[in-house]
């Protein structure tokens, strides 16, 4: 049994829990785009914040024939203006070149990270991000094992496999890429990043349900009628045709973002906020959504790709006369859907969902909108522009908490008519919050999953949204059209409007 | 993100509270006017700022927190020597950000008579309803009788100003009874962190049993809490720890085992706003490490002091021990 080491007098008191304890970040396609745009930047914050231990250094890995100097280079250059603290690191960082087939590669790493550890005195942390494309995920994870590299040298240190999504392309690949994972590291290990979860204004949906008594006793079927979420991009698919092209809106947004706002939105509250009990919680929700049937999804969801029209004052072309996308693409840029969630809190209340590219605006947000008054006193006409309250999240730009009530009309007359109280949280704490990348990096590093998606919630998600992609596959559901600019086709409209509602205009 | 902008303020000499209250309300209405602009705030922030260059600190310092701690901030000058009067200023202010812009109010008071000797009674005037109250003794530290203490959530101070053994004698008293944050603690943050770094692998960990001499310079107030943390977290005899007057503070231990030295150190660089960690031990790679100071220490440590305006056992620890060292 290995001994438990004494506790660090000196550091009592000082907060480390959202301090990276001493250890070693490898990043695996370490010369790609996504290490030196978002991740170097993001550990550079880090280190300017204080939050890495002293004892820290980077280590990259990619196939790109580099020199440890060439790494930190391209360090120096992915941050140009870091102070003392980021000089430092990247003076001890390193760098190992090689083909993820080549178990030559791995030896190789884990001889560096050996002697990297020995020179900054740390005793086995190592957190492996793998910023490649997914597609290599598996042959890493095999590499790092058969190396040794899964487990950590000592009792009191971890190892941690972070990777992005998407997490497979349907749910049966979903779950060979979990097989293959698990075969090197345990659930525990694996760190799946959505980088939405990392925003400041989604977690704040778990502050306002669960740090608010006012809100949660009317937060279910008896005064909610139906919950509206979107997620819409002004802008195209620019330069990402042809990823796009593999993907679509259901797979880049539906199965990932938008379900996990979906499961913060219908979770239960949890018994603590931690990461067991908060994705214990978001699974269950997930496991109340009704999974559509071919038949469901032939009445319940709409896809639709956009046609040329004008956006932001510009004519923009079709989806289909976009850089690396086919003349004839069949790929989906919207989606609009509605679910139903089967459990005691939410049994008949209908989720509409849409999200879209070169819709007429960029914005997130959940609306939750209450059931009309049982009797309206007041007459039609004073009451006129009055329409049932909504409470509105608005999760990116202008994070904040709208509140829609009736209120008298000053003057003689008892006109009535709809306010909004709106809160944005820029107005009440003007200082930026951190990246979504700094915060989960930061997470993964201190060992906190809270808001890293597990398995079972991968699995959840895609269990939802592949009798869509089948239905889709067998041509059963028609391709829609809509205008750049316009809010989505025709057809979304009348999803809604067959039951009596109408989709939001945010 | 800008500093803050006074839209309009009011002045007034030799007036009754009630005046200085109306004026306020005036202000809020008129912060309403300004339909961009939104209210907001999680405390009030009351500094206790006796001379012209502790209120011009004190003010500029809480004026540059408002985008994190927004707050109405109450500047009080009590001179109970002074004939009675009461002199005003309250302030409206705007901070812009890229999207926004919230209004702050400011509300300055110059107490003079037996009335600065009852600020209590002055500034519950001015307290935000259910909301933290954070008084700040600007260089000094209250008697345990001031009855403003009463209207504090909690209170802030700054130890460098009251160095002597006897001072810090009563700052813990005080401690005991109320919820005190040390801003001279906040700041000596980055040498705690950079030592307590180097012992975060566990084979170093050994080392803090067999600590020969400690040797800590800076000024007095940093010297002595440094020296009274260490006393009290590693159970070195204060024998074995001296003092020295420095500019900058530093820290050097060396221990001994088995006649083999290991030492650590952390010591700023001089003219950079760095702090340098090196550890030396046997057998061992030489450990380096750097971090950055903040570029604004003080206001930094009061936004850090406001974050975490609860009691703080280690520093009662540090300030404990730190009454029995002696240079």
């Amino acid at each position: 049994m290995s001994e438990i080491p004494p506790p660090n007098p000196l550091a009592e008191g000082i907060d480390a829990t959202r301090r990276v304890p001493a250890g070693v970040l490898i990043v695996v396609g370490a010369s790609g785009d996504l290490t030196a745009r978002k991740l170097l930047p993001a550990i550079e914050q880090l280190s300017r914040r204080r939050l890495l231990a002293h004892s820290f250094a980077i280590v990259g890995v990619a196939r790109t024939e580099l020199s440890d100097d060439g790494f930190r280079q391209l360090m120096t250059d992915a941050v140009p203006d870091g102070d003392a603290a980021w000089t430092a690191l990247v003076k001890q960082s390193r760098y190992v070149t090689g083909d993820y087939s080549d178990p030559s590669t791995f030896t190789n790493l884990a001889k560096v990270i050996t002697e990297v550890e020995g020179q900054i005195g740390a005793t086995g942390n190592r957190t492996f991000y793998l910023a490649t494309i997914p597609a290599v995920f598996e042959e890493v994870a095999d590499g790092l094992g058969a190396a040794g590299l899964n487990r950590p040298p000592t009792a009191d240190t971890s190892v941690r496999l972070v990777i992005e999504k998407p997490f497979g392309r349907d749910l049966h690949s979903a779950r060979l890429l979990d097989t293959a994972l698990h075969r090197t590291f345990d659930e525990s290990q694996v760190y799946r990043i959505d980088h939405y979860l990392g925003k400041e204004t989604v977690q704040n949906v778990l502050a306002l349900r669960f740090a608010n008594a006012i809100f949660e006793p009317l937060w279910n079927r008896s005064y909610i009628d139906h919950v509206q979420i979107t997620v819409a991009e002004s802008l195209g698919v620019e330069k990402r045709g042809g990823f796009y092209e593999t993907a679509g809106a259901l797979r880049d947004i539906v199965q990932n973002h938008v379900m996990q706002v979906l499961s913060l939105t219908l979770m239960e509250p949890p018994g603590s906020i931690d990461a067991q009990g908060i994705r214990d919680e978001k699974v269950k929700a997930l496991r109340s959504v009704v999974i559509p049937t071919p038949e469901a999804v032939r009445a319940d969801v709409v896809r639709a790709q956009y046609d040329s029209g004008w956006s932001e004052g510009k004519a923009v072309p079709a989806y289909r006369e976009e850089p690396d996308v086919s003349p004839n693409s069949q790929t989906e840029t919207y989606v609009a859907m509605k679910l139903m969630c089967d459990n005691w809190r939410w049994a008949g209340v209908p989720i509409y969902i849409r999200t879209g590219k070169r819709l007429p605006k960029r914005l997130t947000e959940v609306a939750l909108q209450f059931h009309s008054v049982p009797h309206l006193a007041f007459g039609k006409a004073e009451s006129r522009d009055l329409r049932p309250n909504a409470l509105v999240l608005r999760i990116q730009p202008d994070e904040g908490v709208a509140l829609r009530f009736g209120a008298k009309v000053p003057g003689q007359a008892f006109n009535v008519r709809d306010v909004l109280m709106d809160m944005s949280y820029g107005s009440a704490f003007m200082e930026d919050p951190p990246e979504a990348y700094e915060r989960l990096l930061l997470d993964a590093m201190v060992g906190d999953p809270t808001l890293f998606i597990r398995s079972d919630e991968v699995d959840q998600a895609w269990q939802i949204v592949d009798p869509i992609l089948e239905a889709w596959e067998s041509r059963a559901v028609p391709l829609a059209g809509y205008a750049a600019g316009t809010w989505g086709p025709r057809q979304a409209d009348q999803l809604i409007e067959r039951d009596g509602r109408q989709w939001r205009t945010p | 993100m800008a500093d803050p902008l006074a839209v309009d303020h009011w002045t007034g000499e030799g007036v009754r509270l009630s005046d200085v209250v109306g004026a306020l309300a005036d202000l809020r209405d008129q912060s309403s006017d300004h339909h961009s602009s939104a209210r907001t705030a999680v405390m009030t922030l009351i500094a206790v700022a006796p001379g012209d260059d502790q209120a011009y600190g004190a003010t500029g310092a809480l004026r540059s927190l408002a985008g994190h701690h927004p707050a109405r901030i109450v500047i009080l000058r009590p001179d109970p020597d002074s004939v009675a009067h009461l002199d005003a200023r309250t302030t409206l202010y705007a901070l812009d950000s890229e999207h926004n812009r919230v209004n702050f109010e400011e509300v300055q008071l110059e107490i003079g008579g037996q009335a600065a000797r009852h600020l209590d009674s002055l500034v519950e005037a001015f307290t935000l309803s259910d909301l933290p109250v954070a008084v700040w003794y600007v260089n000094s530290i209250p008697e345990a009788s001031d009855p403003l203490l009463s209207v504090a959530s909690a209170i802030l101070i700054d130890s460098r100003d009251t160095p002597d053994p006897g001072q810090l004698r009563s700052l813990l008293a005080l401690a005991r009874r109320r919820t005190v944050v040390d801003l001279s603690w906040s700041r000596l943050l980055p040498w705690r962190e950079t030592l307590a770094g180097q012992f975060e692998p566990v084979a170093h960990r050994a080392w803090l049993d067999s600590i020969e001499h400690i040797s800590i310079c800076g000024k007095e107030g940093p010297r002595r809490l440094l020296g009274g943390w260490l006393t009290a977290q590693t159970d070195v005899s204060p024998r074995r720890i001296s003092l020295q007057d420095s500019r900058h503070v530093g820290i050097s231990i060396v221990a001994r085992r088995n006649d083999e030295e290991a030492t650590f150190s952390v010591e700023r660089v001089e003219g950079q706003r760095i702090v340098l960690g090196e550890a030396t031990v046997p057998g061992a790679p030489v450990v380096r490490s750097t971090s950055l100071l903040p570029d604004d220490p003080f206001t930094t440590s009061l936004a850090d002091a406001l974050t975490h305006l609860q009691p703080d056992p280690i520093w009662e620890r540090a300030l404990s021990a730190a009454t029995a060292l002696t240079d």
